[in-house]
Order: structure tokens, then C-alpha cells, then sequence
């Protein structure tokens, strides 16, 4: 519903480079392109991932 | 590959980005939540802000007033809030709480004083979001006429630079409200049907929501009482999953804000309020 066709074309290469790379930041660019594509559920729990990667945030 | 050390900067822009997500979603608990975390952090300025600002808008529309006044006061005391668009978003804080408080004279008053300030300063889409919560109030006042709410809404919609912007799916949805007190019930199906269409490509939830209250209000009214249970049906699936993860406490004062309270919408938000108790 609503997708762009062209954030959603992003979408299987950034969740193979988050899962190849394993860093916060490949996590954040694939959360970015599903809130783009209005995969917002997927897009809030990649956002929430990634802020479980933060050692200050895990220690709050 | 080893993760490199977090970086403060992606931690900010994460938790931004995360509340951006959850306000689309309707989780506005999650959006507070996120903006106190914002808020937590070494922050430029400006990002504390509009974290405070994004906090009284959120504390707004879950009906905790004292606490979207105490911080609307704060950044209206602030002057480093006076930079010229930042100011604008700040002043259309106040005319939302004005209005959600039932103060709808004083928000109407400080919505024109804000609304040609913006168009002095070619700030457009400054103006064109004032100008859709001013229809936003008048369309839903009970003391307000609803064909005078029609005029103004109807001037504000086709004043709008970007029709399939957010705030012009507002104004939509606005319009509808008011075509239907006037009963006037084919332009409010339409104006409604063209709002819930962008709201459904936005996935903009509470908006959703109440597009699905007010359909099954229209429907009732003109007869069509199957197409009137579908809708309700389907408000309170949308309202379980916008709530599904808020605490009690938010649900119930979201549903008890005045501002909610229109006259079309009030059976069906009760409908509704008592059905999330029994699930």
C-alpha cells in the first residue's frame, strides 16, 4: 500500500548488506528504506535494532 | 565485520528517524517516549527543540494538556524558539492546544496572526498547515456554522500549493466533517473518500481512524446501515492497532479529549471506547 517501487528495489540489497555487514549503520540505512517504502512496521522494529546495538541506550 | 563504535550522531539521527516512524504509526506513547530519550543527549540546540516541540504536540493529542502547556510555555518563553520557520511550528502548537482545549476564538485569532506572518516570509507550507487547522476547528465546533466552516475549508483547500500534501488531506477530511453536520451527505462521502485514500498511502493511522468513524457516521445517515457496521468494524480494528502497544492510561485519555468530541464522531469514538475495554 502506497510503496514506491523504487525504495522497495533498495530493499533486498540492504537487508543482504545489513546481514553481510552486521554494522549499526547498514541497520539504519535498511530501516530508513522501509519507512521510505511505508514498511513501517519492519521500519520501526530495524530502528528499534539498531538502538539495541547502543551500549548507553541497552544500559538505560 | 566487527560493528564500528557508535557514533553519537547515528544515535541521534536513529532515534529521530524512529519517532518520525511511530508518529505515522499513531504510537504516540512511542513517539514521547523516543523524544524524552532525544532529549537525554548531548544535542545541538535546535534538536532539543523540536524535541520538546514534537513532545508538546504528542502530549496534545494524547490529551494530556497540562503537560502540552507546561512545554508550548517553555519554547513560547524561549527566545532562541524565535527563528522564523521554528517559531511558526511552535505558534501552530499553541493554535492546536488552543483548539483541542475548546478555546476556538483564541486559536482562530492566533491562526490568522500566524497564517500572514508566514505568507510575509513566503513561508507556504508554514500557511498552509495553519490554514488546515483552522478548518480543522471550525469543521468540528458544534458553535461554529457548519456552511461557514464549509466556506472557509473549501477557500483553504483550494489555497493549498501541494494538494496531496498531508495537510491537504486534512483539510479533506475536514471538509467532510463539515458537509456532514450541514448534511450534506454526497460532498462528505467524496471529500472523505479522497481523504482516506492519502491517508492510506501515508499509512497515517489516527487519521485513518477517524476517517472510518465518520464513513460509518455518513453511512448511517444516509441509510446504508451494512456499509455503516463494515465501517465501524473496521475503525475498531485500526484503533486496536494503533493502541495496541500504549498503556492504559494513554488510551483512555485520548479517547476523552474534547477535542474528539465532534458531533459527528461522538457515538461511534464511544462505540469504539467501550468495545477496546471488553477485548
Amino acid at each position: 500500500m502506497g510503496s514506491s517501487g523504487r525504495s522497495d528495489s533498495a530493499i533486498p540489497i540492504l537487508k543482504q548488506r545489513a546481514a553481510a555487514a552486521d554494522t549499526t549503520q547498514a541497520q539504519f540505512n535498511l530501516a530508513q528504506a522501509l519507512e521510505r517504502a511505508n514498511h513501517l512496521e519492519e521500519s520501526a522494529a530495524q530502528y528499534q535494532q539498531v538502538l539495541k546495538r547502543d551500549p548507553a541506550q541497552a544500559a538505560e | 565485520m566487527a560493528d564500528r563504535p557508535w557514533e553519537a550522531g547515528l544515535r541521534l539521527r536513529n532515534l529521530q528517524s524512529q519517532a518520525s516512524v511511530e508518529l505515522r504509526r499513531g504510537n504516540f506513547p512511542a513517539v514521547r517516549e523516543t523524544n524524552t530519550a532525544i532529549l537525554k543527549g548531548k544535542l545541538p540546540a535546535l534538536t532539543a527543540r523540536q524535541a520538546r516541540l514534537a513532545l508538546a504536540n504528542v502530549a496534545r493529542m494524547l490529551g494530556h494538556y497540562p503537560e502540552a502547556n507546561r512545554l508550548t510555555n517553555e519554547l513560547l518563553a524561549d527566545p532562541d524558539s524565535r527563528s522564523g520557520g521554528f517559531w511558526q511550528q511552535v505558534q501552530t502548537a499553541r493554535v492546536s492546544l488552543l483548539a483541542a482545549e475548546g478555546k476556538t476564538e483564541a486559536a482562530v485569532a492566533v491562526s490568522r496572526e500566524v497564517a500572514e506572518a508566514a505568507q510575509k516570509e513566503g513561508r507556504q507550507t508554514n500557511r498552509d498547515d495553519v490554514e488546515a487547522r483552522v478548518c480543522g476547528i471550525l469543521a468540528v465546533d458544534p458553535a461554529a456554522d457548519a456552511r461557514a466552516a464549509i466556506r472557509r475549508c473549501e477557500a483553504v483547500l483550494a489555497g493549498q500549493t501541494d494538494k496531496s500534501s498531508q495537510s491537504a488531506a486534512e483539510v479533506r477530511l475536514s471538509l467532510a466533517e463539515a458537509y456532514f453536520r450541514a448534511r450534506q451527505l454526497p460532498a462528505a462521502e467524496a471529500s472523505h473518500r479522497l481523504a482516506q485514500t492519502s491517508f492510506a498511502a501515508k499509512q497515517s493511522i489516527n487519521n485513518l481512524f477517524y476517517g472510518r468513524l465518520l464513513e460509518a457516521a455518513i453511512y448511517e445517515a444516509t441509510g446504508r446501515v451494512a456499509d455503516a457496521g463494515v465501517s465501524r468494524t473496521a475503525a475498531t480494528t485500526v484503533f486496536r492497532q494503533m493502541v495496541a502497544a500504549w498503556p492504559p492510561k494513554d488510551q483512555r485519555s485520548y479517547l476523552a479529549r474534547p477535542a474528539a468530541a465532534s458531533e459527528a464522531l461522538d457515538w461511534a469514538k464511544r462505540l469504539v471506547a467501550v468495545r477496546s475495554k471488553t477485548r
